[in-house]
């Protein structure tokens, strides 16, 4: 892989991580940035596919992957299927997640397959599993690495994810993903001081125009765990006008609206919205 | 040394700058004067009258004179507004070495190579005193700039001061110099003789001997009692003096040749000396060490002069004179928001514009400020630090962490300050920060430790750095700019633009604008160039509006640039200012002493521009309705902008409006001013637009003005508008134009016409034809015999008959479809006053997207919802296997081999043996085992250990009205955390601040419901019940009632505060119970009457009770209970009711005064106390058996034990409680 590949590819996964979807669908589906070796062209297909998925788009998802036809591909595209299943459906979960342990072993050397699998073992509540799908990658990967974080964060173990982390920033250094699993770890700690050192990072990764909903609503979630609950409505109503049924941002405004004692009709408002949209 | 300014010329012998005017006056050694703008750069004007070098000029503080000595002999004086010479001294017998005039009275003072010093008085032009003493040339004689002194140094190798008291006292009053002058009959005439007593006007003071050789130049202290002095022994000497003696203090020893000037700096303690040596040397006065060199390559410096007022100073030399500054005198300034943090004399100070605070912080005189102000300032809001550059040792920067509480004085700057080599130093990040270093062309990123964490050459020349945006950099190139991202190390983009000084972002951080002396460029975050705007005149600084609008102040101005390149003047300034942020009308800057000033300016031109550029009508109109924006330059832009239908609407003049209509293609209007102006190719101009936009009814009105009969029959001709064109006709008839009838008739093919028409004319052969032609037999032959033609005209075979078209439509008097005009908002606008509403209904996308974890609450029924997180069962029983085999470790055997060959192995290995981690208690676990409070269980998911928890405290046994404030509680507990694309989000849990810290490390979570939010709900209630809004206000007590079961109470006044409500809330609603079933129309009078007499026994608000109290007042009389009646209204006077109130009450009680009995014998003792049970609303008397409810102590009737509390509508009356806990203890 060459130097520039490497470039084009932290560059869109740092979009990924950062949720600019549409930007990485743009990047990586724009004929002009051409990638040099085969390898890095296929890590940017599933980049590609994560960021389909992360929209909604699982069709469009499923026939990024399915373009190639070399065996590992179709254990990508297994592990996208499942994902997008798991994602899209929470009733399916935990049979997807059976098939994603199972790709998992069969692609046991592909770090993008591990990140799917583990991605579909976590929505089926199998953090466990995630995580030892996880571990040979997590000092490789940027994306395994943060999964790994998010899975010890959902079995209530700080205390690792932040050695974690440690280690993740002795290699990754400042990487945005590295960045943000730090400030999700900050905000799972019981010391509230912290939400604001995750506020500046989010506000950081925000700044100079390059603010997502994620990263919005990533923002209003600081401020709620700092009872800054104005502030935290107005940065989820700007998330709301990037996409008006985002399901966090509408449950986190459920939050605001009762904890500052909002009337029950404000709430059961956006309660409606979000039964609407999941159907 | 900061140059400003430079000439090139002959030899430069004298300097003065003008006090006010950015002028600055040189005498050159060819004999001519030059007169230089120095903030512009232009030589202003010059004189040449003097033969000889000048080698002493000089402005008059006040008066627009200047005088000039020269090697002539002549001193001039001379009036620049007029721009001529008014006048020459004479007197001196040599050269004239320097000229100065005095700051109050009219005297020159001027000294010479004749070895005299004379003063003059150019008002009355003569000489009024001649200092004589000095043995060999004089080089410099000057005044003191208040006392009554001069200093002169002289080749004799001394310096003398000389008293002029004396000459003071004779001139400065005119009185006596009357009385004297009468005496002694002689006048000034005769200066520096002794007077009749003896007493000469100036006498010697002290005579300073200590040079080894001339002395060229001696100058006072301006306030202190000092004098510095610089001599061809190449030393400068510091004397100090006092009413009797003067001594020498020290000698400042580095020149290497003549010195030629030195003078004490006007406002620092700093001596500054040019030299032949080629150098000018600043001085510390006190330490007396040389503090700045610097050197010229070829020219010998000859003279020094100090501005008055500004820190500027010139020196003359061989080849022309200098302007410079001895530093940078822009105050180091950071903006974060709406504070500004800066530094004013060595101290890092905090402003804080929405609070107008101003605090200093810290104290940095030991550090970077020691010697040379700091030169930029980059401030980190996470770490509330900063990062301050100096020039000082080759560039230095240090990092200085801010004291968090920002009361009292400034501290000192302690602890372990952070710092190093670099010419500039940024933040880039909350703990990165970036230093260049100009040497080596490296740029490393450090942490706040200060250790490098990378390392990158730099892709070109780089002279310094800007934050560019978060990981970021703006490397500045003489050339370019190129925006640098330092984690990727790589250019991310490059804009040509030269000499960039500053890079200023907007506040959204979407635009930068980048300076250079005299270009600004505006450009995009990714470094596209928006526009470039060139300045003549120095650019100094720039803060953007919160609008998108770059103000930016230059030496003089203060103006504005819109992005897409419009430029415009605020104001002018007196002097630079450094603009740190503009906000609405007020202008926030800095001044050169670090002061912050506020300036008003009246944004609405650029405002107004901007709302254009932005096509935000809205705002347009509101800034035309309300701003008073006019004038002939807004209407040219506008014009010039192609917007000439907002133009319209400041135009009164009706030529321009009726051009500005026809330009945006309202015909409305210009047909209205057409008509004013009624002139012919105004008419002309309106048809062809009307035409244009296929209006033919305009078009037909303007013909019709001018009288363009022939364009009229064919625009009715072609519109089919034959009645007209008959019309038409007729007039042409009428008007005797054969032409215009024929075509008239062709159009009409009215071929009978057409025929007389050409016989008329005498065009028989035509008649003939155009009969013949249609059938007319008969006609023709008429024709052919009444012409008498010899034979019949050929009528061509070929031919077709010409006919008219037959009009198909016949709607003359409409318009026809016309071409779409763009009509602007503004018409709408202005026509209308009512502003249009813009309605922006954007489609709402309804897409299916992934909502994956709204299960928590989605099934609101069932109140045992599943706890989120993992099954637990199996988790545990994983864990606790792995667990024992190996403990998970992080560095334990994971680290993988990096060889891809290992790796296959490595990783399955990983696989089979990785030992997942215990699952760690969650954080609702934590909260059931640390709280004994019903809503921390609820938060924690656990409503079945709150329900348990309430059945204790308070007896609760029904909890369906409590399901709102479950849910509540337990929707605001935890907040979602979008982590991994894809992925469920994190839940993350809100806790509540620590109670006063003495709960220790106990966490507790968030409670939406505090006693101040119920207070709030209090005054709600309050409202709707004095209001009389019965149901809607128990339903609101019946909230409190409820939700005070879940208030947390912080400290123990709260605690007691919530029992108070308690309280409260019960006695209204039991009150309010009572006055609906009162209101019930089925009750009885008698019943009624209780009731009303009960709930005066609640405790109420006494307004409240007043209005209880009047209506149970009105319910016993009209039932004619006199008694009772005259009970309530005596209780209601006590109160000192309101006066309707009252005034109803005396009469009632007047009425029923003689009258004291009860119709119906009431179950009311008012003088034995009684509470009204809660069930049956019957009162209790004291003494009589009663229960109560655990929860809200309402009292029962013996007979209702167990039933459910009709107040509370929660707990069983009559069960006992251990009473509500709404404060965790400490275990």
């Amino acid at each position: 892989m060459t130097d520039t590949d490497s470039a084009t590819l932290h560059a869109l996964s740092k979009q990924l991580a950062v949720g600019a979807y549409q930007a990485v669908v743009n990047e990586a589906t724009n004929p002009a940035t051409r990638l040099h070796s085969e390898t890095a062209a296929r890590q940017r297909r599933v980049v590609l596919a994560r960021a389909y998925l992360a929209q909604g788009r699982a069709k469009m998802a499923a026939e990024t992957l399915a373009g190639g036809d070399e065996a590992t591909h179709t254990h990508e595209a297994r592990a996208l299927a499942l994902l997008a299943a798991s994602a899209l459906d929470t009733a399916s979960a935990s049979a997807s997640s059976a098939g994603a342990a199972a790709v998992a072993l069969d692609a046991a050397d592909d770090g993008d397959v591990a990140v799917l699998a583990a991605s579909t073992l976590l929505n089926a509540g199998r953090p466990l599993d995630a995580l030892a799908v996880l571990a040979p990658f997590r000092h490789r990967s940027l994306d395994a690495a943060a999964l790994f974080v998010q899975a010890l964060l959902l079995i209530n173990r700080p205390d690792i994810a932040r050695q974690e982390i440690a280690t993740l920033k002795a290699w990754a250094d400042d990487a945005s993903l590295a960045q943000l699993a730090e400030a999700w770890c900050a905000l799972s700690d019981t010391d509230a001081n912290r939400a604001q050192d995750a506020f500046y990072t989010f506000d950081e990764l925000a700044s100079a125009g390059a603010a997502t909903a994620k990263l919005l609503i990533s923002k209003a979630v600081a401020q709620i765990l700092s009872s800054k609950f104005a502030e935290a409505e107005q940065l989820l109503a700007q998330a709301l006008n990037w996409n008006n049924s985002d399901p966090e941002a509408l449950i986190n405004l459920i939050v605001c609206a009762n904890a500052t004692g909002k009337s029950a009709d404000v709430s059961a408002g956006y309660i409606k919205f979000v039964k609407f949209h999941d159907k | 040394m900061l140059t400003k300014f430079e000439t090139k010329s002959n030899r430069v012998k004298a300097l003065s700058f003008h006090p006010k005017r950015p002028w600055i006056l040189s005498g050159l050694h060819n004999g001519s004067l030059q007169l230089w703008d120095y903030k512009i750069g232009t030589l202003i004007d010059r004189f040449d009258e003097h033969e000889g070098p000048v080698r002493g000029v000089a402005f008059h503080p006040t008066q627009p004179l200047f005088v000039s000595g020269a090697d002539d002999y002549k001193i001039k004086v001379w009036n620049w507004k007029q721009r001529r010479c008014l006048f020459t001294l004479m007197g001196h017998l040599d050269y004239i070495r320097s000229v100065q005039f005095h700051s109050e009275h009219p005297w020159i003072i001027s000294c010479s190579d004749d070895q005299t010093i004379r003063i003059w008085n150019w008002q009355s032009r003569n000489c009024i005193a001649t200092l004589t003493g000095h043995t060999y040339y004089v080089m410099s004689a000057l005044f003191h700039p208040k006392d009554d002194l001069v200093v002169s140094s002289s080749l004799d190798q001394t310096i003398r001061v000389w008293d002029i008291s004396g000459l003071r006292k004779k001139h400065a009053s005119p009185q006596s110099m009357q009385f004297e002058d009468m005496h002694r009959g002689s006048g000034p005439g005769a200066p520096g003789n002794p007077d009749m007593f003896g007493n000469t006007d100036v006498i010697v003071k002290f005579v300073l001997e200590g040079h080894d050789r001339g002395v060229n130049w001696a100058s006072f202290h301006p306030s202190l009692p000092l004098i510095v002095s610089g001599s061809d022994d190449r030393q400068i000497k510091l004397w100090r003096y006092n009413e009797t003696r003067a001594w020498e203090v020290d000698t400042l020893r580095g020149h290497y040749n003549n010195i030629n000037a030195v003078l004490f700096h006007p406002r620092q303690e700093l001596v500054i000396s040019a030299a032949e040596d080629k150098t000018i040397c600043v001085w510390d006065m006190n330490k007396r060490t040389r503090l700045h060199t610097f050197r010229q390559e070829n020219d010998r410096f000859w003279t020094l002069c100090a501005h008055p007022e500004f820190n500027l100073f010139a020196a003359g030399h061989d080849n022309g004179f200098t302007v410079f500054k001895l530093e940078r005198e822009r105050p180091a300034q950071s903006m974060y928001q709406t504070q500004l943090f800066y530094v004013k004399d060595k101290i890092i100070r905090m402003h804080d514009f929405s609070t107008s605070n101003d605090i200093p912080l810290l104290s940095i005189k030991k550090g970077a400020a020691l010697t040379t102000p700091p030169r930029t300032m980059s401030y980190n809001p996470a770490e509330h630090s900063v990062l301050i550059c100096s020039s000082a040792d080759g560039g230095t920067y240090e990092m200085y962490n801010l004291p968090k509480d920002m009361s009292g004085d400034a501290r000192e700057a302690s602890g372990d300050i952070k710092k190093g080599q670099g010419n500039a130093a940024v933040f880039v990040g909350r703990n990165r920060f970036a230093v260049l270093s100009k040497q080596t062309q490296q740029i490393v990123i450090k942490d706040l430790a200060n250790q490098p964490t990378k390392n990158f050459k730099t892709p070109g020349l780089v002279n310094d750095i800007f934050y560019g945006g978060s990981k970021n950099l703006i490397l500045v190139t003489p050339t370019s700019v190129i925006l640098f991202d330092t984690e990727l190390k790589t250019s991310v983009a490059e804009l040509n633009v030269s000499g960039v000084r500053y890079a200023v972002w907007s506040p959204d951080q979407s635009m930068v604008a980048l300076f250079s002396k005299n270009a600004l460029v505006i450009a995009t975050k990714q470094l596209e160039q928006l526009c470039l705007i060139h300045e003549t005149i120095r650019i100094k600084s720039g803060a953007w509006d919160e609008m998108g609008i770059f103000v930016y102040s230059t030496q003089n101005h203060i103006k504005y640039a819109l992005p897409q390149g419009d430029v415009g003047i605020i104001r002018t300034v007196e002097q630079p200012i450094y603009l740190t942020k503009v906000k609405g009308k007020s202008l926030y800057c800095l001044d050169r002493d670090g002061k912050i000033r506020v300036i008003m300016i009246d944004p609405s031109e650029y405002r107004f521009k901007l709302a254009l550029v932005r096509r935000n009508y809205d705002e347009v109109l509101h800034i035309i309705r309300t701003s008073n924006l006019v004038g002939q330059s807004i209407i040219a832009y506008l014009q010039k902008k192609g917007y000439p239908e907002v133009a319209l609407h400041f135009v009164k003049e009706i030529k321009t409006r009726f051009e500005l209509a026809l330009q945006c293609g309202n015909l409305d209007v210009a047909e209205e001013t057409a008509k004013v102006l009624d002139r012919e190719e105004s008419w002309d101009m309106l048809g062809q637009e009307a035409l244009r936009q296929g209006n033919h009814k305009v078009f037909e009105r303007a013909l019709q003005r001018v009288k363009n009969y022939d364009r009229l029959s064919f625009l009715y001709f072609i519109s089919g508008n034959t009645e007209n064109l008959k019309k038409m006709a007729k007039i042409a008839e009428l008007r005797g134009d054969a032409m215009s009838r024929y075509h008239n008739s062709i159009y009409l093919g009215d071929v009978e016409e057409q025929v007389r028409l050409l016989k008329e004319v005498g065009q028989l052969p035509l008649a003939y034809l155009a009969a013949k032609t249609h059938g007319l037999d008969e006609e023709a032959a008429n024709i052919l015999g009444s012409s008498g033609l010899e034979f019949e005209p050929k009528i061509p075979v070929s031919g077709e008959l010409l006919k008219p078209p037959a009009p198909i439509l016949k709607q003359s008097d409409l318009n026809w479809p016309q071409l779409t005009v763009a009509r602007s908002f503004f018409e709408a606008g202005f026509v209308s006053a009512d502003k249009l509403g813009n309605s922006i209904a954007a489609p709402v996308p309804i897409t299916n997207n992934e909502v994956e974890d709204v299960g928590d609450w989605d099934d609101e029924d069932a109140l045992n919802l599943p706890d989120d997180g993992v099954p637990k069962a199996k988790v545990a029983k994983v864990a606790v296997e792995e667990n024992e085999e190996d403990g998970w470790d992080l560095d334990d055997g994971l680290d993988l081999p990096d060889t891809t060959a290992g790796l296959a192995v490595g990783t399955t290995a990983a696989v089979e043996t990785y030992a997942p981690p215990a699952v760690g208690p969650s954080v609702s676990e934590t909260w059931l085992r640390n709280s004994q409070l019903a809503a921390d269980h609820i938060a924690a998911g656990s409503f079945e250990t709150a329900m348990q928890i309430l059945n204790r405290q308070v007896g609760a046994v029904n909890f369906a009205p409590l399901k709102a404030q479950f849910m509540s509680i337990f929707q605001s507990s935890k907040a979602y955390l979008p982590c991994n694309p894809s992925v469920i989000p994190l839940s993350v849990a809100l806790q509540r601040s620590a109670d006063e810290g003495k709960a220790g490390r106990a966490i507790f979570p968030f409670q939406p419901m505090t006693v101040s939010i119920m207070i709030s709900k209090l005054q709600e209630a309050y409202t709707a019940t004095a209001g009389g809004k019965f149901s809607a206000a128990s339903d609101l007590f019946v909230n409190i009632i409820h939700s005070l079961l879940f208030t947390i109470a912080v400290k123990k006044s709260e605690s007691e505060e919530i029992q108070q409500l308690l309280v409260v809330a019960r006695e209204y609603i039991l009150g309010l119970k009572m006055e609906l079933s009162r209101r019930d129309p089925s009750t009885e009078p008698k019943r009624s009457i209780e009731l009303a007499a009960y709930f005066t026994h609640c405790q109420l608000q006494p307004l409240h009770l007043q209005l209880v109290l009047s209506s149970a007042m009105t319910a016993a009389y009209k039932y004619k209970n006199f008694s009772s009646a005259c009970q309530f209204a005596r209780r209601l006077l006590e109160m000192g009711p309101s006066q309707a109130m009252g005034l109803k009450a005396r009469k009632l009680l007047a009425a029923c005064e003689n009258n004291q009995t009860d119709e119906i014998a009431l179950d009311y003792n008012q003088h034995n106390p009684f509470v009204v049970c809660a069930k049956s609303l019957t009162p209790i008397y004291r003494g009589s058996p009663a229960i109560t409810c655990p929860y809200c102590a309402a009292s029962y009737k013996p007979e209702y034990k167990g039933i459910l509390c009709t107040i509370c509508n929660v707990s069983a009356v009559g069960t006992t409680g251990i009473g509500l806990k709404n404060i965790n203890e400490l275990r």
